[in-house]
């Protein structure tokens, strides 16, 4: 180690004689990173910080982004005192006005064809519909007082208006068999309380209409999204009329509401941290030369994120607003640098030689801790750790090689001090380390109580009117886009359609029929469908004649000729054709059809849509115990399979820090005691960023696992530095960098504790509670445990 | 039930809606004297369409009773059944069967309903997704406009030899043939007033309604437009 550090005194000499080298290597890379940063493109969403590769967590979002309503829009139109007619006029208006690029397909209701039609074809393929349960139902028809109901209804029917249209109808189906039919089609209205007036999707009371539009635009593609936002925007409100309240939701809306919530914590962030930041080092240092000091952090984060972009070509917004914290991490190592050579009475390459080794090890150890992020199934976790490597490498390669050549010349201010713990007694460094285990023993106890939450929601940006509209959608329309997902895989569409059909039974069991939205009941398998006309056969078979008699019986009660149901009777000997997705797409279902089934790489999959809650999820917790294959994906298991996730990369991250910390430092000092001194700011942050979260209710979502990693890194390179000057006597230099490092560390996290997103917030909220745990630590802590140290001249 | 038959059964309806409105112009002239009045001959069909064209003008509503037959091969016994319609100008139609189980529809202001049972517990519908209700109010309404060339183009329209008074409409549409033989449709000796209209379907059923009590552009009950 000392060998490698005297590589730092030979760039010092070399470059004291080439110091125009120096400066215009410096310039060059400053320039580089100036160049890439002209194409600077950031992400605003917030899909770096989902899991991606082949996890459930991946998997399970990726079927999440198919789901029916995730990519489309959905329009309420809500009555403040108009009639339905005009709410169905404005309806028409608006969604005429919703237009290419944006939309590609604007609709108001199901393009079904009409009612009549639609019956006939339910007449004809019903018997390819019916299940056990239908069969016992309809031979419970077969009675005499069932059959006279039925045929004195149809003689009703016959007198009325609709009778003139549906006498064929009528007597093709007396019994109404179709009804069976038509009540499955039930099992796909995704929308709770809808009605149909005027082929519009109406809610029960009227007061409401719906409109859903399909568009092309991604909703992680931000500008597009916020055009897309705009359009549907403006369509409403220039189309409007008064008395109606027109509110939309949309994945884009939520993209739209973070990517500017995101641009406007940006400028707060990045304009705020630096401004603080350069005052703090300012007042501190009280010498121009601070400016130099603040070049440095500053620079470090331009180059830093053209890094990420060359890496990744585009970064992600939140990568940017971290942007401060690396500001604050990055100027520890100049300002020690600082402070150190002051002290220094001969200002040298063996000065930097002495700094090095402090300021190595703890930059060492940040970075090696950062490391633990690569681990991450978190693209945007691996390109922050990937962002803080970059900067740290050049913070330090700036504070050891390029800062002493700047600050020759700072006047030497070296003077003796005493360290606060020892130099006041052993009561009062008893009762500071009795208070702080106090404290840790408190922490400890509410850390217990901290709960893992993966809901991304929790962690996206919701207005308030975002909110709002959210709700009165679940009132007025049911939690269509909450719904949870099963899944039915084949190979082919009939297997998927098979595997469909034998989870439609197991749900049916276990669930209330109003639960369930299903294409099984309307479009079975081929071979459920071939079942199903077989025991249809069967039963006819059997019961044929005695229908035939009851209806000869029944019907000249009422008026009919003994054969006026032949081509009923006729007709039940007829197998019709199988349902297919044609069909249902002739009979107007297409876009139920389009939004249950993903056919993808020679694959099919069909999905059924069920509650999200956690009984209907322990039905299918273990899958062993069905016959079937599928996979149940919800909201609530995704935030589950996250909050398991974050836990277990949490823990995988404190294991490898630990060690590698641990390891550092055994390299460094090599000495139990010092080591344990230099982990006290560590465990300190992080019980009390713990304890604070617990007591105060706040859930640890994955942001915080980055700010256990802050708190971890920082307060470590605050335990080496004050470790290194404690051990070999307390130096008032040293504890103004240890305090102004930290500091400027509280600066650069905490004002993401000023942005308005959940997530920077939480991230900037709780590095800020780690870190008033840590840097007190460090500074009396550590004295208080370390001992009367000898008091340097 | 096929797409074709709907097809048909619209056509049938609106030329009964034709028929009807016909009778009742025709009704209109009930107060006239009959001697002034020129008979309307199968010669002079299109000038009696000329004069209903003008007439037309001054018609604001209709309301009348009827009875309807329905004489089905299922049947022992036809179905019978009475009634009212009532037209109010432009866009307001109203066809009610009281007896013996009352049903009906309703077309007002663009709003359509229909009931079975009980007017009160009617439902509203759409009306596009109705094709035969729906013809049935379009052409009624067409009416108005006198679209005789249209009616032609589409039936073959004769006077029946053994009865002067009625005429024989017999479709064109091949689609339409195969559901309906033909229409006939009688009125008074004067052909001041329609009589009844018979709809025979292809296969030997088919349904009369006589038409009394009509009465031209006085107000209708209330319940008609409501």
């Amino acid at each position: 180690m000392p060998r490698m550090l005297n590589c730092f005194a030979r760039l010092f000499d070399y470059f004291s004689h080439n110091r125009i080298l120096l400066y215009s290597l410096v310039g060059a890379v400053v320039l580089v990173s100036l160049i890439t940063l002209k194409n600077l493109s950031f992400t605003e969403d917030i899909l770096p910080m989902l899991p991606d590769g082949s996890s459930d967590a991946a998997l399970d979002f990726e079927f999440l982004q198919q789901a029916p309503f995730a990519q489309k829009v959905v329009i309420n139109l809500k009555s403040e005192g108009v009639s339905e007619q005009a709410l169905i006029v404005a309806a028409d208006n608006i969604a005429a006005h919703l237009k290419q690029p944006y939309y590609t397909r604007v609709v108001t209701g199901p393009n079904i064809p009409s009612p009549a039609e639609i019956l006939s074809w339910l007449t004809r393929v019903t018997p390819s519909l019916m299940n056990d349960a239908d069969m016992q139902e309809v031979a419970r028809l077969l009675t005499p007082g069932h059959i006279h109901m039925r045929l004195q209804e149809v003689k009703n029917r016959l007198n009325s208006p609709e009778g003139w249209v549906a006498k064929t109808f009528l007597l093709e189906d007396p019994l109404g068999f179709h009804q069976i039919g038509f009540e499955k089609l039930r099992y796909l209205n995704m929308f709770h309380g809808m009605s149909l007036r005027e082929g519009h999707f109406t809610s029960s009371d009227g007061k409401n209409v719906l409109i859903i539009g399909e568009t092309p635009i991604k909703i992680t593609d931000v500008q597009r999204s916020k055009e897309l936002v705009g359009h549907t925007r403006d369509a409403i409100d220039k189309n409007i009329p008064r008395g109606i309240v027109g509110s939309f939701i949309s994945g884009h809306s939520y993209t739209t509401a973070n990517a500017e919530t995101l641009k406007r914590d940006l400028s707060i962030i990045l304009t705020c941290a630096p401004l603080i930041i350069l005052l703090l080092l300012v007042a501190f240092m009280r010498n121009w030369r601070a400016i130099l000091v603040f070049l440095v952090p500053t620079t470090v984060v331009c180059i830093a994120t053209a890094g990420v972009l060359y890496t990744y070509q585009t970064i992600s917004a939140i990568t940017i607003a971290f942007g401060s914290v690396l500001m604050g991490i990055s100027d520890d190592y100049p300002i020690y640098t600082y402070f150190s050579l002051r002290s220094k009475k001969a200002f040298g390459g063996k000065a930097v030689t002495e700094i090095a080794r402090p300021v190595l090890a703890s930059g060492l150890t940040t970075m090696a801790t950062f490391s633990a992020l690569f681990f991450s199934d978190l693209p945007g976790q691996r390109q922050i750790a990937w962002f803080s490597l970059i900067g740290i490498v050049a913070s330090l390669v700036f504070s050891l090689v390029v800062l002493p050549h700047l600050l020759k010349g700072l006047p030497s201010t070296s003077h003796a001090s005493v360290a606060p713990g020892p130099s006041k007694g052993f009561s009062y460094r008893g009762l500071l380390l009795g208070g702080w285990l106090v404290l840790m023993m408190v922490c400890a106890w509410q850390a217990s109580s901290l709960k893992f939450n993966g809901d991304m929601r929790a962690i996206n940006m919701v207005p308030w009117a975002l909110r709002t509209t959210e709700a009165s959608f679940r009132e007025t329309w049911g939690d269509f886009r909450g719904k949870a997902l099963l899944t039915a895989k084949g190979d082919d569409l009939q297997a998927a359609l098979r595997n469909n059909d034998l989870i439609f039974d197991h749900l049916k069991k276990k669930l209330p029929n109003e639960q369930i939205i299903s294409l099984s009941p309307i479009l079975p398998s081929i071979a459920t469908q071939e079942e199903n006309l077989k025991d249809w056969a069967m039963f006819w078979g059997i019961n044929k004649d005695k229908l035939r008699n009851l209806l000869a019986q029944e019907g000249e009660k009422i008026g009919f000729l003994p054969h006026a149901f032949d081509i009923f009777l006729e007709r039940l000997a007829v197998m019709p054709a199988p349902i297919t997705i044609e069909s249902l797409k002739k009979m107007g279902f297409g876009d139920v059809i389009d939004a249950m089934i993903i056919q993808r790489d020679k694959t099919t999959q069909v999905f059924t849509l069920v509650p999200d809650t956690p009984e209907v999820s322990s039905l299918f917790e273990k899958p062993k115990d069905t016959p079937f294959v599928s996979r149940f994906i919800s909201q609530r298991r995704f935030s589950e399979i996250m909050g398991k996730a974050i836990f277990h990369n949490f823990i995988k991250y404190i294991i490898i820090a630990s060690i590698v910390i641990i390891l550092f430092l055994f390299l460094m000092f090599r000495n139990v005691k010092k080591i344990l001194c230099a982990l006290i700011p560590v465990a300190t942050g992080l019980l009390v960023m713990f304890g604070t979260m617990g007591w105060s209710r706040m859930e640890f979502n994955l942001f915080n696992i980055i700010a256990s990693i802050l708190v971890i890194g920082l307060s470590v390179d605050l335990g080496i530095f004050m470790v290194s000057k404690v051990s070999e006597g307390y130096d008032h230099n040293t504890s103004m960098a240890v305090f102004l490092g930290g500091m400027t560390s509280l600066v650069g996290m905490g004002a993401l504790a000023l942005a308005s997103h959940p997530a920077l917030y939480s991230l900037g909220i709780t590095v800020l509670l780690g870190m008033c745990g840590a840097i007190p630590s460090a500074l009396f802590v550590i004295p208080a445990f370390y001992g009367p140290v000898t008091v340097r001249a | 039930m096929g797409a074709e038959k709907y097809i048909m059964i619209r056509r049938l309806f609106f030329f009964l809606g034709i028929v009807i409105l016909l009778a009742h112009f025709n009704a209109f002239n009930r107060n006239v004297d009959a001697s002034q009045r020129p008979e309307i001959t199968p010669d002079n069909k299109s000038e009696a369409f000329a004069r209903i064209s003008s007439e037309s003008k001054n018609l604001q509503t209709i309301s009348s009773d009827f009875t309807q037959e329905r004489h089905l091969a299922v049947l022992k016994d036809p179905l019978l059944s009475i009634g009212r319609f009532g037209y109010i100008k432009p866009d307001s139609l109203y066809w009610e069967i009281t007896k013996p189980v009352p049903s009906g529809f309703a077309m007002i202001g663009g709003k359509a309903r229909r009931w079975m049972n009980n007017q009160r517990h009617s439902q509203s519908f759409d009306l596009e997704k109705e094709p035969v209700i729906n013809m049935i109010v379009e052409q009624i309404f067409a009416w108005t406009r006198a679209d005789f060339p249209w009616l032609e183009k589409r039936y073959t329209i004769t006077v029946s030899d053994e009865i002067p008074t009625e005429l024989r409409l017999v479709p064109l549409s091949s689609q339409e043939k195969k559901h309906i033989s033909h229409l006939m449709v009688r009125f008074s000796k004067n052909w001041s007033q329609l009589n009844s209209v018979e709809i025979h379907e292809k296969g030997g059923d088919f349904t009369r309604i006589i038409f009394v009590n009509t009465i031209l552009n006085q107000p209708l009950p209330k319940s008609f437009s409501e």
